[in-house]
């Protein structure tokens, strides 16, 4: 009766240690290198990469994960409603961008976080060195989320969120294509592009998005391109390869700093401008290659150098 | 069989310095007598070798003011303090330090990249409390440096520091580099200055830079010239100027903005020669801007309001 009680203990506690799933105990299912590499991680999820997310649910990273190549995408996520916490781990690729104008080391099919889900969220940690996009959340779905996560050297697009996401507190530099490209009515904000082979941050030209407070530098085409009704407010762009900032229609551009750009500083690009203007004020432009302030109704001053300044 | 069964079970449960979530766990026991993980010898400073997730689970204590605590010598490294302090002897408190040396609370290695610190504090050291200028793409987020005798917080290129503090420092409270973003961060009681970017390019807002020896801002020095963006906060009671950008011959074509933030009672003048508006400058030590060139919209300078 004793050594069966002793098995007993002993199994339960075996049993309580090692479960079935990589579940912790607060609920969070589990990704690591071991499972997503072999058996699967959870239910739904077949053995091998991707790491397949079908389900509604919090799942958080225990430990890097590594690509065997850049054709292999990562964590492909199906399910609406996940959360994703990268835990301070690290999506790892092949691939090395050598910066605009330059080439990938190793382009593929291969992206960090695939997705097509409504309301994902991704957050606290770094995708690097994916042979095609860093996170490609689609552009279908929407409410999704990008959070404090740093993307470099995808081969692709550092980070692609859909229909009204959040991209804040992130940083894509050195990607293939453009820094992040966000979809209508999304925000990007208090984040950070430098020396992508593109655009810095790309909004869709459909439009109603905001980018505040963010930082584009050194990107191979526009540092900030907004499409039409958007803000653009609070932002420094500088050394780009073409415009800093360029929008479209309708929108307001107040508040930026854009200096030094290959092209313009802060211009009204596309069909809309001429007929539905957009706003600046506040502004200063300064040491552009080809003009500093290009379009636009002005709401308020910006000044350029040499002390000029232009007001309503 | 018991014995070999609870033998294995002990195994399983002790584990090393690995919490349940992978994350490598780092302590003062650890830390001084036998290494924390692979990779790190028993003594100070614990050595972070390899990419991965690592977290505080317990206060860490400097043996020395001139051994670091924290040594971070690969990128992709994510430090969590996880609430608990990194802890020296010196103090400062506006003069002089009590006990300086060539350790930092945590510093990076030359090369390294994408380095995060986060949720702490940092007091005491013998030098910098967050050192990591010798990495780009590093965050520092919710971390309190105060009483160090070098910087409070440095970081190099493309850096994003958001959520911190930089008090009672030796030197400069927050060192920046260009490309970078600070936000919601406070400086105050520093040596030097409070905030500092020689190469300008720094998006700044919701900061506050108070009671420093120095500038309560120093940015874009060296000639640079991308500009910077200041809003939404406030420098008063430097001992130097309150923001000040730039050569004093052409900051006004540097391209920085300043805007919604006042500047008082600084030793120097409120705000070098810049494109301001809705920025109030009053009782500073000099007035350079005293007509409304520089204003892209409605500024008070000294009880004057001067529009465009």
């Amino acid at each position: 009766m004793r050594r069966t009680s002793t098995w007993a203990l002993h199994l339960t506690l075996l049993a309580l240690w090692v479960p079935a799933e990589t579940q912790a105990a607060d609920g969070v299912l589990e990704v690591n290198q071991t499972c997503a590499a072999g058996a699967g991680c959870f239910a739904g999820d077949s053995a091998g990469y991707p790491v397949q997310i079908v389900g509604g649910g919090s799942y958080r990273l225990t430990s890097n994960l590594t690509a065997p190549n850049q054709n292999t995408t990562l964590i492909l996520v199906s399910g609406a409603g996940v959360r994703i916490d990268l835990n301070g781990f690290t999506l790892q690729g092949t691939n090395v961008f050598s910066g605009p104008g330059g080439s990938c080391s190793a382009a593929g099919t291969g992206s960090g976080i695939g997705a097509s889900a409504n309301d994902l969220v991704v957050s606290d940690g770094s995708i690097v060195g994916m042979g095609n996009h860093g996170i490609d959340m689609g552009t279908g779905s929407s409410g999704d989320r990008v959070e404090r996560v740093t993307v470099m050297d995808s081969c692709g697009i550092g980070i692609r969120v859909p229909l009204s996401s959040l991209v804040s507190r992130s940083i894509a530099r050195k990607n293939g294509s453009h820094g992040i490209v966000a979809n209508s009515g999304s925000r990007v904000v208090d984040s950070i592009t430098d020396v992508n082979g593109g655009t810095g941050i790309r909004m869709s030209e459909t439009g109603d998005m905001t980018v505040e407070g963010c930082v584009a530098v050194s990107n191979g085409q526009y540092g900030i391109l907004a499409g039409a009704r958007s803000l653009v407010r609070g932002n420094l762009a500088a050394t780009n390869v073409i415009h800093g900032i360029g929008a479209l229609g309708r929108s307001e551009v107040i508040e930026n700093a854009s200096n030094r750009n290959l092209d313009r500083g802060i211009s009204m690009l596309g069909s809309l401008a001429s007929s539905d203007a957009t706003a600046m004020g506040l502004n200063v432009a300064m040491l552009n290659g080809t003009l500093n302030f290009s379009g636009g109704v002005l709401i308020g001053c910006n000044m350029q150098q040499g002390l000029v300044k232009t007001c309503p | 069989m018991r014995s070999n069964l609870t033998t294995l079970f002990l195994i399983l449960v002790a584990g090393t310095g690995s919490a349940s979530d992978g994350v490598l766990e780092i302590n003062q026991t650890c830390a001084v007598e036998t290494g924390c993980f692979a990779g790190d010898g028993p003594g100070l400073p614990v050595q972070i070798t390899a990419t991965g997730s690592y977290q505080l689970t317990g206060n860490l204590t400097q043996t020395s003011p001139n051994v670091s605590v924290v040594q971070i010598a690969s990128s992709r490294v994510s430090l969590d303090l996880n609430g608990f302090a990194i802890l020296g002897t010196n103090t400062f408190f506006g003069t002089s330090c009590s006990a300086p040396g060539g350790g930092a609370g945590i510093v990076s290695v030359v090369g390294t990249h994408d380095i995060t610190v986060s949720n702490g504090t940092v007091r005491g050291m013998g030098s910098t409390g967050v050192a990591l200028s010798q990495s780009w793409e590093a965050r520092v987020d919710g971390v309190i440096a105060e009483h160090n005798c070098g910087d409070g917080i440095a970081v190099s290129y493309v850096a994003m520091v958001t959520d911190s503090s930089a008090h009672y420092n030796g030197f400069v409270g927050f060192r920046l580099n260009a490309a970078s973003r600070l936000s919601n961060c406070s400086a105050l009681v520093n040596g030097q200055h409070g905030i500092v970017a020689p190469e300008g390019t720094v998006n700044i807002d919701r900061c506050v830079s108070i009671n420093n020896n120095g500038a309560g801002m120093l940015l874009d020095t060296v000639g640079v010239r991308s500009g910077s963006l200041v809003r939404d906060s406030r420098v008063e009671s430097n001992g130097g100027p309150g923001i000040n950008v730039g050569n004093f011959v052409n900051q006004f074509d540097n391209g920085s903005l300043v805007l919604r933030t006042s500047a008082t009672e600084n030793g120097g003048f409120g705000i070098g020669l810049l494109p301001v508006g809705f920025v109030t400058m009053e009782a500073n030590v000099g007035t350079p801007l005293s007509s409304n060139t520089l204003g892209l919209a409605c500024y008070v300078n000294e009880t004057a309001r001067l529009c465009p």
